[in-house]
């Protein structure tokens, strides 16, 4: 193979029978690779379909979820903030208050702090005696 | 010439599936994104629920050694008057 002029072959004079060859055989592989492109671009096409298809009946499966879900959460959603919410506000607020005068219900007041916490108020309990101070 | 029409066709096909899948997981995403709303509320009254009913019950535990929080129990339903003869106590908190 002649690396340093690779079409070096294609422009030498050739006969009209060997040129009428390539010709042919280029059609030929033209024609191949054509062939080879529509079959990929129909692959794509079928990939593309069931694609679709499949994010179709996910979208159709959750949006039936989520309408089947939300009256039902929105009217729970509802009844919790016209009847627990305040309830465990007020509650919360009660125990906070109880726990300032009484500290040795301060620890069990601070295990619900973080699951309670929208519901506690500003004034934050006390640490309890091991854990160390934050610069706060 | 035959070779040409069907990967124009199928050109425009794929293009067509592009724009479907698109939309359709555009869709999909806001219906996944309002699902996870809906039960991040549920979860969050769940929890908060069942957080006040589990500190009602160690408040409850607690009056058994100060009873100086009774009242506080009483006014909340979380523990039952001594004086009164009503059935099972009933879970204020719900």
């Amino acid at each position: 193979m002649n690396t340093t002029d690779p079409q070096g072959d294609l422009l030498q004079p050739r006969s009209s029978a060997d040129s009428g060859a390539a010709l042919e055989q280029l059609q030929l592989r033209y024609e191949q690779l054509q062939f080879l492109f529509v079959v990929a671009l129909g692959a794509v096409v079928v990939m593309g379909l069931a694609s679709s298809l499949f994010m179709f009946k996910q979208y159709r499966m959750v949006r039936a979820q989520v309408e089947e879900q939300r009256p039902n959460v929105q009217r729970m959603w509802g009844d919790y903030k016209n009847t627990s919410e305040p309830l465990i506000q007020k509650f919360t607020a009660s125990l906070q208050f109880f726990a300032e005068k009484n500290r040795d219900f301060q620890p069990i007041l601070e295990k619900y702090h973080n699951a309670l916490r929208p519901y506690f108020g500003p004034t934050a309990p006390a640490p309890s005696p091991n854990t160390p101070a934050t610069g706060r | 010439m035959k070779s040409n029409a069907l990967a124009s066709l199928f050109t425009g096909a794929a293009i067509v599936c592009a724009l479907t899948l698109l939309w359709i997981s555009t869709r999909y995403f806001f219906a996944m994104r309002e699902m996870q709303k809906l039960q991040a509320q549920y979860s969050f009254m769940n929890n908060s629920r069942a957080a006040a009913q589990s500190l009602a019950n160690e408040a409850v535990e607690y009056s058994k050694r100060n009873p100086t929080i009774d009242p506080i129990l009483y006014t909340y339903d979380v523990k039952q008057r001594p004086a009164t003869n009503a059935p099972a106590a009933r879970p204020a908190i719900k």
